[in-house]
């Protein structure tokens, strides 16, 4: 190994820190003359750079080589990696573009400079099978995004959000950190896949289980699983739109990656079952139990929600709870069935908050209520938020709903005998409560007037002014999802092939 | 070129849907023409499939797993899907050219015809899909555009309404649907409705499994197929315009979920536990509507609860195992309900919108041809002998004879009922003396509307007899003709037929009230009350929860935004973290000693 | 291992610990909790670990508790106000203890044995930092530059 070798295979990440630092220093040179708000001509340069550093970062990725290892697994490039380095970089982009139509916030800069750290966290996380540094990206990411969620300085509620979202997550990662430890006592390694075998070499002490255990929650606590999702709704509610649809996009993928690689690498002998007959110790009947638990309480708490925003993040645990389902039945088409699972959900997600982005800035809010009428004001909208919900409620022929037929399929046939029947039909329960709140929202979108009447000249603005760029990417991302629902094999195919 | 016929057929109404969205949305009589040309076409493939026998054309792979699964884009092309194809295409051809009638002056024309072309692929998807993934995707489909139809009216509350109920109550049923697919699959490891058949040998070896999976299957037919107890949406249903009525919730898509189970005879006659509950439910069905449907003064709502009703002598055909039985009535009640609904739009057209029987009377004069070909309907439906309804009624009713005595004489009973309310309704509308306004001035519709009407009563007339029928379906071969079934039938009619026309000759209101019936046994009040409570105990809890957890929140005293330390000690001391600190703590107490102690 | 000076350190440790949480005085907390830290560098020596157990008193009770204490000292305006005493945190703690009690009973032994008599210098740290942990080495420093960048933008005063 030379220094020379590592930079050719990290240059993925350099170049996007390297874009962080070019970003905030356009911001620091620039951004800080008038008080206030950033000039727009500036944060319209910061968002540019940025956008084109991820780009050519994504680029980078595509010339390395197919298959690398540094430091036993420390840094790992495979097809696998590389594909959701990608898709990471991708949605980072879109957040990039789609925080540029968000009200101008202070520091525009330094915001920017954030998205992308954060975006080298997760990097970090996708592109490391050793316990050490698949830490150091969740603490990278995680100080990212708390900064972010309490970006918007002038509302209470993000400062708020922040707060909460880090302090809980801070007593996450200190119960993985102590789980890691716990691992590497009893392996005297901390690389997942020399963890796998020794595992599988000794009878299991409970101490063990107590270290896989407080490894998860960390995990758990970043995909928002019942009962760690106390964070979400606040979060996603607090934070910058931008930020909220990071959370719940970018972030999620990884931690699926990441915690589907450290359970099915590095845990895989101590799997167990969870079978509706046949329950085995181990890992599995662990995330059955939090998986129905966060389809029930997060499509039940959703029904009731007002906010939209507050919505998203109760079906987000909801969705959480089904994407587990893919890690539950294990094996390569589990696994696929939940990176699939995921990343179509991420896509989703940043579009529906991209249209929550729009209405707050026309309408100071994102209550029920100031959807009313979306429809008579922006068709545009009004349909790419229409395609987002139904694909979330799993409808065909969206995205969604070929998702969910693959998780299903995959569980339901991983457990013997169709152990994991019950497991199936609680999620499709949920899905089929999901509708029902997803339809809230369209009927308010189209077919509510809008009550308080916003005055002309400000539909004028919403209409006019309104970026060009987010409104495309809006609709790219629309076609997106009905692409993926039409055409999934490009993707699955993409998926299993690079498992190797 | 023959194996791209039934591809045409598919995706003309598809393509119309995007020719009139993209391009004629402004251009509204161009859109409706786009959308029957669309519709014709796709009649004249069916003819041409129908006649020249064409069979199953190559499927493309469209997803491919292959260990896990694949599915096929394929359609499937024997005497069943044939002759439905056929029917769908032909019978929607009618009610499209209706509609050019009827919408002429309706403002979201386009929107209308746009629906309906989406409707007729999605139909023609379930009708010839070779999958279950495909059938699912276009079963979900029809519903989709069955809710834009629905609710095509939407500034009127009801439809809005109307169009929401039908959605969900459909997507309960495919719930189950859904999970039957799925446990389908994984006993058998296919998809495709022929590899299915063929290895339904690993089903028949867990007969409670197979139960399961096929009454989970029938489920969707239930939801569908407006059957007990999810039958609620489809009275409401008829808040949409008129055709979408005889179309949708009559002729076509009420029956995808009767042709779905036939499609999928080989797995539900293979578990006599199913085929039990599903001849019940529509038994059930069958008995409630009628009843229901005696009490009814709303036209379209009448023919809404004898749609219900003859679905249910449909699906009880499926359960007592016989497919040919319950394609028999399908087709003969899609000619014979069109046909009616439409005679009910022709009137509700010329008298503006006015729905109550009570407020009509006296319209045989004023619309003879509306009035002569809507008699044909009702002699149809109520099994008058020789017309098309009393030889497909006398099929299921011999079958029932020979498997069920119970069933028989409640499907008797509603042979009875059947006649008793259509009766009530033919005397009520279009004899007496005009009762309102509007019914005295009443003329008789344009060409395009009535045309339509003489088209389909050919096949209720006479699309009963062996002849004729024998040429579109197999027809269920009786193994002994019984002379008990067609006597009970002909005398249930006759006291049907005679007690209403005692009843209700020369009255001009209701002389019965029986508020069990009109209130429609008071499942809608049931259903209500349930997602009401459901939701105000959801809606308690989250409050609760919000005044433990967040409401405390509120960070008290706190201006402006201001960050520092500060604020962070002040908030640290707020009762809310330590709530969300003590259930993050819960959590993981619960989960290491679920496993450590499991 | 000197099993007297392990129990001495244990329980000056656990108290300075107990007593962080507990102390009604912020000040006094701090500087039980910078105790508390010693103590654990004192096992880190006690294990043969001097280098770590430096770095623990260089960074943690010399950097870290002394940021705390001045926080502490700098922002608080003398509002004291008394608060309950949390006894479900306490609940869970003990529920915690117990479970990790009960698993650590039931463990027999640590898979790996560690090598005895190996003593690691500071140079041989150093190598490795720069060889085979060069990678995560950069990672941390990049961490740390995005949470300076972060508590630098919160703490910002907004000239309005």
């Amino acid at each position: 190994m030379s220094y020379l070798e590592l930079l050719r295979l990290a240059a993925p990440e350099a170049i996007v820190v390297l874009t962080a630092f070019v970003v905030l220093t356009i911001g620091l040179v620039t951004g800080r003359r008038e008080a206030g708000d950033t000039p727009a001509a500036t944060a319209g340069l910061g968002a540019l750079v940025a956008a084109l550093g991820l780009a050519i970062a994504a680029a980078t990725i595509v010339r390395l080589p197919g298959h690398a290892t540094l430091f036993h697994g420390m840094l790992v490039v495979s097809p696998l990696n590389s594909l959701f380095q990608v898709i990471v970089l991708v949605l980072a982009f879109f957040t990039v573009i789609l925080a540029r139509g968000e009200r101008l916030l202070p520091n525009k800069g330094e915001y920017l400079a954030m998205i992308l750290l954060a975006t080298v966290g997760l990097m970090l996380l996708i592109g490391s099978e050793e316990l050490l540094m698949i830490f150091i990206g969740l603490e990278l990411t995680g100080l990212s995004l708390y900064v972010m969620t309490a970006f918007d300085k002038a509302s209470q509620t993000s400062a708020e959000a922040g707060l909460k979202y880090f302090l809980f997550g801070s007593m996450a990662s200190a119960f993985t950190l102590f789980g890691l430890s716990l691992i590497y006592g009893f392996t005297g390694t901390t690389s997942l896949a020399a963890i796998g075998p020794r595992l599988a070499e000794q009878a299991l002490p409970p101490l063990l289980f107590v270290g896989i255990v407080m490894t998860l929650i960390g995990f758990l606590f970043k995909i928002a699983a019942a009962p760690f999702h106390l964070w979400a709704p606040d979060a996603y509610q607090g934070a910058p739109v931008s930020t909220a649809g990071f959370i719940a996009s970018g972030s999620k993928v990884a931690s699926f990656i990441v915690l589907g690689k450290i359970l099915l690498i590095g845990f895989g002998p101590v799997s167990g079952s969870a079978d509706w007959h046949g329950l085995i110790a181990g890992w599995t009947p662990i995330l059955a139990v939090l998986s129905a638990l966060s389809i029930l309480i997060g499509n039940l708490v959703a029904l009731v929600q007002k906010n939209v925003r507050r919505l998203l993040a109760y079906s987000a645990v909801a969705h959480g709870g089904y994407t587990l389902l893919g890690l539950i039945a294990g094996g390569r088409a589990g696994f696929s069935a939940t990176l699939f699972y995921t990343t179509i959900y991420a896509v989703t997600l940043v579009g529906a908050f991209g249209v929550v982005g729009f209405v707050r800035r026309e309408n100071g809010g994102d209550d029920l209520a100031d959807f009313a009428g979306l429809r008579a004001r922006s068709p545009l909208l009004a349909g790419c938020m229409a395609i987002f919900l139904l694909s979330l409620a799993g409808l065909p022929p969206l995205a969604g709903f070929f998702g969910k037929f693959y998780l299903f399929s995959t569980a339901l046939r991983a457990g013997a005998n169709h152990g994991l029947l019950w497991l199936v039909a609680l999620a499709l329960f949920g899905s089929l409560i999901s509708l029902y709140y997803y339809l809230i929202v369209l009927k308010v979108i189209f077919l509510d007037e809008n009550a308080q009447a916003t005055p002309a000249v400000a539909r004028y603005d919403f209409e006019m002014r309104a970026d060009y760029l987010p409104k495309m990417t809006l609709l790219v991302l629309a076609g997106a999802v009905l692409l993926l629902g039409i055409i999934p094999g490009t993707l699955v195919a993409r998926i299993l092939a690079s498992f190797g | 070129m023959t194996s791209l016929l039934p591809w045409i057929a598919l995706l003309l109404p598809l393509a119309s849907m995007f020719v009139i969205l993209l391009a004629t949305r402004s251009l509204r009589t161009l859109s409706a023409f786009i959308s029957v040309a669309a519709v014709l076409g796709s009649f004249v493939c069916s003819c041409l499939i129908f006649f020249q026998q064409t069979s199953a054309a190559a499927a493309i792979c469209w997803i491919d797993l292959a260990p896990l699964f694949s599915v096929p884009l394929g359609l499937t092309l024997d005497p069943l899907s044939r002759s439905m194809l056929f029917m769908v295409t032909g019978v929607g051809a009618v009610i499209h050219i209706y509609s050019l009638g009827y919408m002429s002056a309706d403002a979201g024309k386009s929107r209308y015809f746009a629906g309906l072309s989406l409707f007729m692929f999605a139909m023609l998807g379930i009708v010839l899909a070779n999958n279950f993934v495909m059938m699912f995707i276009f079963w979900e489909l029809v519903g989709v555009s069955s809710y834009l139809l629905i609710g095509h009216w939407f500034e009127r509350p009801a439809a809005a309404e109307a169009a929401k109920k039908a959605f969900i109550t459909n997507r309960i049923g495919d719930f189950g649907f859904m999970l039957g697919i799925l446990m389908v699959w994984t006993g058998t490891g296919s998809l495709v409705f022929t590899e299915i058949a063929a290895g339904m040998a690993k089903l028949t070896a867990h007969p409670s499994y197979l139960t399961a999976a096929a009454l989970l299957v029938f489920c969707g037919a239930v939801g569908k197929s407006a059957q007990f107890p999810l039958h609620v949406w489809l009275p409401d249903a008829m808040e949409g315009p008129t055709p979408v009525s005889a179309l949708i919730h009559a002729a076509t898509m009420v029956a995808a979920g009767v042709y779905m189970l036939v499609r999928v005879g080989f797995l539900i006659d293979a578990s006599s536990g199913a085929l039990h509950v599903i001849a019940w439910i529509g038994t059930i069905t069958a008995v409630l509507a009628a009843l229901m449907a005696t009490q009814q003064n709303d036209i379209k709502r009448i023919l809404a609860y004898s749609t219900l009703s003859q679905l249910g002598y449909m699906v009880m055909a499926v359960g007592l195992a016989s497919g040919q039985a319950a394609m028999f009535h399908l087709f003969t009640h899609a000619a014979f309900k069109a046909l009616l609904f439409l005679g009910a739009g022709s009137i509700i057209y010329m008298l503006h919108h006015e729905q109550d029987i009570w407020r009509m009377g006296g319209l045989a004069k004023r619309l003879p041809i509306t009035f002569l070909t809507f008699l044909v309907g009702t002699l149809a439906l109520i099994g008058f002998p020789g017309f098309s309804g009393f030889f497909s009624k006398d099929a299921i009713l011999a079958l029932a004879y020979e498997r069920s005595l119970p069933i028989f004489a409640f499907a008797a009973f509603t042979a009875l009922l059947t006649a008793f309310y259509m009766t009530r309704l033919v005397v009520v509308a279009f004899f007496g003396d005009a009762r309102s306004p509007h019914a005295a001035r009443g003329a008789e519709s344009p060409i395009v509307m009535t045309l339509p009407l003489i088209l389909l009563s050919v096949p209720a007339a006479i699309g009963g007899f062996g002849f004729f029928a024998r040429n579109f379906l197999s027809l269920p071969n009786e193994t002994k003709p019984v002379v008990a079934v067609p006597v009970i039938a002909l005398l249930a009619l006759l006291i049907g037929v005679v007690s209403a026309l005692l009843l209700y000759r020369n009255r001009t209101t209701e002389p019965v009230e029986i508020e069990l019936f009109r209130n429609r046994f008071y499942f809608d009040e049931l259903y209500t009350a349930l997602i009401k409570s459901t939701q105000g105990l959801l809606a308690a809890i989250a409050a609760f929860i919000d005044r433990w957890i967040l409401d405390g929140a509120i960070v008290r005293g706190l201006s402006g935004g201001t960050w520092g330390s500060g604020f962070l000690l002040r908030l640290l001391q707020v009762g809310n973290l330590q709530a969300y600190g003590f259930l993050f703590g819960l959590g993981i107490i619960g989960l290491i000693y679920f496993t450590v102690f499991h | 291992m000197n099993s007297a000076a392990f129990f001495f350190i244990a329980v000056l440790t656990l108290s300075a610990a107990v007593a962080a949480a507990c102390l009604r005085q912020l000040v006094h907390a701090a500087l039980s909790f910078a105790v508390a830290l010693v103590g654990v560098a004192a096992f880190y020596f006690l294990l043969g670990a001097e280098f770590v157990g430096l770095v623990q008193v260089f960074v943690y009770v010399g950097a870290v508790a002394v940021l705390i204490v001045f926080t502490i000292l700098l922002t608080r305006h003398g509002t004291d106000e008394n608060r309950g005493f949390n006894w479900s945190g306490v609940v869970i703690a003990l529920a915690v203890l117990a479970a990790l009690l009960w698993a650590i009973m039931r463990t027999p032994a640590l898979y790996v044995a560690a090598q005895p008599g190996v003593t690691v210098t500071v140079r041989q740290i150093g190598e490795a930092l720069m060889s085979d942990y060069v990678w995560p080495l950069q990672c941390v420093g990049l961490l740390l530059t995005a949470a300076l960048i972060g508590a630098l933008v919160l703490v910002l005063e907004e000239k309005r």
